[in-house]
């Protein structure tokens, strides 16, 4: 803090503080339930670690996919000019505010068995996606891709055309522009994305039990393990999320907001 | 700008007076399994009076699983009277003092064996469910409709082989509607709401829930005991159960 507290105004400071207490407390009010003695224990159980493993490989290939399919339509958003732009991008961020088990419903009346692309995926290839690991990752990236997509559309916005139209003078393709020059210019907005969307899927929880359901070790994620296990057994629940409360914080914290381009 | 804020104000500020009368004499706050919400709904219409003589007591009613009933009540929710879905999780209301009174039965609830629309599994008995190459759906053993779809298993000595286990009876119902599910076990009352197919399982019949009422209080006003009597007694709330596939005690 360069000034001192009593020149900023003082009912911002108040409204600052009471959002941030609003955004804490429940994290302080979970941690003191905690049940800490008996932690290494509890996260130790074969049912979390097969929970830990399934939400890795769904997260981590969430993420992948977020990047690979994102990334053009990012710099789609933020290059190419056509109208009705503004509407494209709304429908982009949909699933961003959509309840999660609406978007896991959705998914299963366009990919499900009986779904309108799902029943020729059955049909032709004989492809079922709901209940496999590979549904999981489809509802993980549907509610990642987003926040990997804005993110770097913000990043293609700063980093502005003039590096890529010198490259086209000096005689490079449209192609070798945007893998040897674009690419390169973005690369801490395409991490911060990618850490984000991968944060999200990691936390993804309605669109998955909805669209692939829960089965340990094929498509019980941390998760859904977490709230199963509120039924009935509340101080393991509480163990996973502080698990999954402590990785997520430690990306977040790794990006020192970094998404929010300055 | 500012009035409309100002008005806002005063609406939100009305509204969450309101929220706070509940429990008033008149007024019998229900926490139900949400089951329920068809013939509590009935009730709560005002197509049944409540309490003889009193026609002014109404009743209002909140619906969740059962484990989550309990939850809330034990972490300090407002209710008079709690009907759970199965005697564990009323028992567990009971330990743990947010119950007083003393529970009745008011219905069972057996579990059936569902098929998707059409029966694309061509699923013809309970042996079925342990067929890996078709698409099995069961709800976790952490609620009740798994825990029981478990024991009977267990009984039957089944191996099922299920797909995914849901996380409640509805989201598994609604799979087996929408036929990404070919077949699971679930309550005979979700079936005949969905109009889901069922397939005949006679060994299942002996497999059921029971829905138990009790009042919070050990010693509840007029109103509640007149609800609870109504529910447990009136013919007009038998027939509803019954039509909807509840088995009577």
């Amino acid at each position: 803090m360069s000034r001192p507290p009593t020149s900023q105004p003082r009912v911002l400071i108040a409204s600052a503080i009471t959002a941030l207490v609003l955004l804490v407390l429940p994290m302080a009010g979970m941690l003191q339930r905690v049940p800490w003695s008996t932690l290494l224990n509890r996260l130790g159980d074969s049912a979390v670690t097969d929970a830990l493993r399934v939400s890795l490989i769904v997260s981590l290939w969430s993420a992948v996919l977020c990047a690979v399919l994102g990334l053009p339509l990012a710099w789609f958003l933020a290059r190419v000019e056509m109208p009705g732009k503004h509407v494209f991008r709304a429908v982009v961020l949909l699933p961003m505010v959509l309840p999660p088990v609406v978007a896991g419903t959705a998914l299963l009346f366009a990919l499900g068995r009986r779904g309108l692309v799902g029943q020729w995926l059955d049909r032709w290839f004989g492809i079922t996606l709901p209940f496999t690991t590979a549904g999981a990752v489809v509802a993980a990236t549907f509610v990642a891709l987003p926040f990997f997509v804005t993110t770097v559309e913000s990043g293609l916005r700063q980093h502005g055309e003039s590096l890529d139209e010198a490259a086209a003078a000096a005689g490079a393709g449209p192609m070798s522009t945007f893998v040897h020059v674009t690419i390169p210019s973005i690369r801490s907005a395409i991490g911060a994305g990618a850490a984000l969307s991968w944060a999200r899927a990691l936390g993804e929880f309605g669109a998955t039990v909805t669209f692939a359901g829960n089965l340990g070790g094929r498509t019980r994620t941390l998760p859904l393990a977490t709230f199963l296990a509120l039924e009935n057994d509340p101080g393991s629940a509480l163990a996973i999320s502080v698990l999954l409360m402590a990785i997520s914080l430690m990306v977040l914290v790794a990006l020192r907001g970094r998404w929010v381009m300055r | 700008m500012r009035r409309a804020i100002a008005g806002l104000l005063v609406i939100s500020a009305v509204a969450a007076g309101c929220g706070q009368t509940g429990g008033s004499a008149d007024q019998v706050v229900v926490m139900a399994a949400s089951s329920l919400v068809d013939v509590l709904g009935t009730i709560e219409s005002g197509a049944l009076e409540v309490s003889p003589g009193s026609p002014d007591v109404q009743i209002l009613a909140s619906y969740a699983g059962s484990s989550a009933l309990v939850a809330q009540l034990r972490d300090g929710a407002h209710a008079d009277v709690l009907i759970t879905a199965s005697r564990a999780t009323m028992e567990t209301a009971i330990d743990n003092g947010s119950v007083a009174g003393s529970p009745s039965l008011l219905a069972t609830n057996r579990l059936v064996l569902a098929v998707a629309n059409g029966n694309p599994g061509h699923v013809s008995s309970l042996a079925d469910l342990s067929d890996p190459a078709r698409v099995i759906g069961l709800c976790a053993p952490e609620v009740p409709c798994g825990a029981l779809a478990a024991r009977a298993l267990t009984a039957l000595g089944i191996d099922a082989a299920p797909d995914t286990f849901e996380p409640n009876v509805r989201s598994l119902a609604n799979k087996i509607k929408l036929g990404e599910i070919d077949a699971g076990l679930i309550y005979r009352t979700d079936a005949i709401s969905l109009g889901i197919d069922t397939i005949d399982a006679p060994e299942l019949s002996r497999f059921s829930t029971e829905y138990l009422v009790a009042s919070v209080s050990a010693d509840p006003p007029a109103p509640v005991t007149d609800f609870i009597k109504l529910i447990t007694s009136d013919p007009s709330v038998r027939q509803l159960l019954t039509t909807q596939g509840f088995t009577l005690p």
